[in-house]
């Protein structure tokens, strides 16, 4: 409103206006944080009396809190740490609050900070921007030497402090302690405090985008008590840390800047974790998954995406997991044409070393246990039947049982095995023209008989030695016969000189030592052409030679 | 951060994903998405997740829900947010100076140190290494400590308060 007064001589309406540009130009709307409004008055609102009475109450107020800093500027204390909350300062000049969680002695950050050159900074581009003038700068502030005195005094306390009693350095450690026992009894830690969110996100959001050359605030706005934590930045380097006091319930901490976690109350449930190495539960539920199909489409795409990068061979075959990307890259194919529908995983996914050394070398007990895995899954492929689980037998019981198996089978009337010698090729022609005779000889036994009688009758001087039976033995012979019907063969095949026919026909003299077995019954038989099929086939059993005899 | 990235709810989600996430790295934010310390993380993994989406993969878990607490009980997750990374369905560790090396616990400082996290376990899994190095400085690592008792890990958030001042100039 001055300026048009301070122009007069400017008559020309375009002048007017130019310099009515200037002045928008000039004033902006800009926050007067001393008198708590907004403003278009440029540079000029701070020679405005009500700006300059309040910018006197803004003053005093801080004055105020600073002589209580300058207390212990003077004398040093120690302070506790459960005081430790309420002892902090709010810089209106850097809009920074300085905690003093970590301090160990009370105020020694606002100490710190009002003599810091970030300060002065801030105070001077204060001074010059809101007023008050250069006399100011040395009140709000607190010289280099003043903070020699103080850490001097400090020190000589701490040592005192130490050497008197240690209980009040232990202290923290100790109130975390309970404080972490609590905070995992309680279960309350749990609980998300909404006020804190709010706060919390609007406070820290910016520290990203700040450039560090003036402080920032951070959560100011929440209660006194509940104040999780609060850190300025200077320079982009943090100066403090200022963790949330020790009677807040939520486990919000900060540490190192912006990294600050929630505890959460996990109930522990027994069983292993992966410090224990349990088994990986994305494991476990191979089938369940599968039969969720809604939500195998959901992850269509992270499948394909995955999928689609398929230069594999590119790959390190060595690589985490290689083994189990392939065989998964081939099942999802085979999904995805909906062939294979079961999804199943082995004890292969972990690694595998190859048993552990046995003996002999390394190598070896590796090569042994390679071998067996090669020779496990062939034995599993044969089609599984139940196996009976029987004692061992040894070879001799073995036999022993064939034995009762056979008499077992004998005792059934149905089949008869005959026990026979083994009887060779050269002998079985032979056993054959023994049978045709005994077919026919079973009808012709007493034709039989007779014939030999005939026989033994005719050529009278040649049957030296013969036995005589009797009536009675030939009636015992009689009897014989049965059995023995059963029994010729046997009896018969005993091991006999091969006897041909023309050597039967030129020892016809000779005389015949009939077996007991013949019959002497009178027969209408030709006898010659009889004997000789006897000595032909070797039926006739001994033979003696007459020369010898004589 | 819910609509950006995936936030699975549902353990046949976390197990499928886990699964099915191949040649790539999985990595997987536990936590509650009220939670503003994880809204910071979810954030950072919100920009960053498309610059990584060649070798990696983002989604959320809320651990809120019944069927997620076999998760929870599993990976031992009693701070949030807790970031959990995994390639060819094997969990992989991360060695950051902290007592635990199954999880990053906290949020992340900045997009780069995202990405420069997740790369290093790219590059190590590649490499068939299950444990890597972390390779931010450690003032950008969030700091805390685990009590071990009863074969349960308890976690010792505001360790540092035993040493002092931090980062102090």
């Amino acid at each position: 409103m001055e300026t048009p007064r301070s122009n007069p001589s400017c008559t020309d309406n375009s002048k007017k206006e130019e310099g009515k540009k200037k002045r928008k130009k000039v004033s902006e709307f800009e926050y007067c944080k001393v008198c708590k409004l907004n403003h278009d008055q440029g540079q000029r609102h701070k020679y405005f009396p009500g700006h300059k009475k309040s910018l006197s109450v803004f003053f005093s107020k801080f004055q105020t809190k600073l002589s209580d800093v300058r207390v212990f500027l003077k004398n040093p204390t120690l302070l506790r740490s459960e005081h430790a909350s309420r002892n902090r300062l709010w810089c209106v000049f850097c809009d920074v609050d300085v905690d003093e969680l970590l301090s160990s002695f009370a105020c020694s950050n606002a100490i710190n900070h009002l003599a810091s050159a970030d300060h002065l900074k801030n105070l001077k581009h204060f001074l010059w921007k809101f007023g008050g003038g250069t006399d100011y700068i040395d009140k709000f502030r607190i010289t280099d030497s003043e903070v020699d005195k103080w850490e001097k005094k400090c020190k000589s306390l701490k040592s005192e402090a130490v050497a008197a009693n240690k209980a009040t350095f232990v202290g923290p450690p100790n109130d975390i302690h309970n404080e972490l026992n609590y905070v995992s009894n309680s279960g309350l830690s749990g609980v998300t405090n909404s006020s804190f969110y709010s706060a919390n996100v609007s406070s820290s959001l910016p520290l990203e985008t700040h450039s560090g050359t003036s402080s920032v605030n951070l959560s100011g706005s929440t209660g006194h008590m509940n104040r999780p934590f609060e850190l300025y930045v200077l320079k982009n380097e943090i100066v403090n840390v200022a963790v949330k006091p020790k009677n807040t319930l939520s486990g919000k901490v900060s540490a190192g800047g912006i990294q600050t976690f929630t505890h959460i109350f996990v109930p522990q449930v027994p069983g292993g974790n992966v410090h224990t190495g349990a088994p990986p539960p994305w494991f476990e539920a191979a089938e369940e998954s599968q039969l969720n199909v809604g939500f195998q489409q959901v992850l269509g795409g992270f499948a394909s995406s995955s999928n689609k990068s398929g230069n594999s061979k590119k790959l390190n075959p060595k690589r985490v997991g290689a083994a189990w990307a392939e065989r998964r890259k081939m099942e999802m194919e085979m999904e995805k044409r909906g062939e294979l529908v079961k999804k199943e995983f082995d004890a292969n996914w972990l690694p595998n070393f190859g048993r552990v050394w046995q003996s002999g070398s390394r190598k070896e007990s590796r090569k042994e246990f390679e071998f067996e895995k090669q020779n496990l899954p062939k034995v599993e492929s044969v089609p599984t039947e139940p196996v009976k689980i029987q004692p061992y037998i040894s070879k001799r019981m073995e036999f022993e049982f064939e034995k009762q198996k056979l008499t077992k089978v004998e005792s059934e009337p149905v089949e008869v095995i005959k026990i026979q010698p083994y009887i060779s090729k050269r002998m079985e022609p032979e056993l054959e023209k023994q049978k045709l005779p005994k077919v026919e000889s079973e009808p012709a036994e007493p034709v039989m008989e007779f014939e030999l009688s005939e026989v033994e009758s005719v050529p009278a001087d040649s049957v030296k030695i013969q036995p005589y039976i009797s009536k009675r033995m030939e009636f015992e012979l009689e009897k014989q016969k049965l059995p023995k019907g059963e029994n010729e063969p046997a009896e018969i095949v005993k091991i006999q000189p091969y006897i041909s026919k023309g050597r039967v026909g030129s020892r016809t003299k000779t005389c015949y030592l009939v077996p007991q077995v013949l019959p002497t019954n009178q027969s209408k038989w030709n006898k010659e052409a009889q004997v000789n099929d006897y000595v032909a086939d070797g039926y006739i059993v001994q033979l003696t030679d007459n020369s010898c005899r004589g | 951060m819910s609509y950006v990235l995936r936030t699975l709810t549902k353990k046949q989600e976390v197990d499928s994903i886990i699964r099915d996430t191949i040649d790539k790295v999985l990595v997987l934010r536990f936590g509650r998405s009220s939670d503003h310390d994880c809204l910071l993380l979810d954030d950072v993994l919100a920009k960053s997740a498309r610059e990584v989406s060649k070798f990696a993969s983002v989604a959320l878990v809320d651990i809120d829900s019944e069927d997620m607490q076999v998760y929870v009980n599993y990976f031992d997750i009693t701070l949030i947010p807790s970031t959990i990374f995994f390639f060819n369905a094997h969990h992989m560790k991360m060695d950051s100076g902290t007592a635990d090396h199954t999880k990053w616990v906290g949020a992340f400082r900045r997009k780069q140190d995202f990405i420069d996290v997740v790369e290093a376990i790219f590059r190590g899994a590649m490499k068939g290494k299950l444990i890597v190095n972390c390779p931010l400085p450690p003032e950008r690592i969030p700091k805390y400590q685990l009590l071990y008792k009863d074969g349960y890990l308890y976690y010792l958030d505001n360790w540092w308060m035993w040493y002092g001042h931090i980062g102090r100039s």
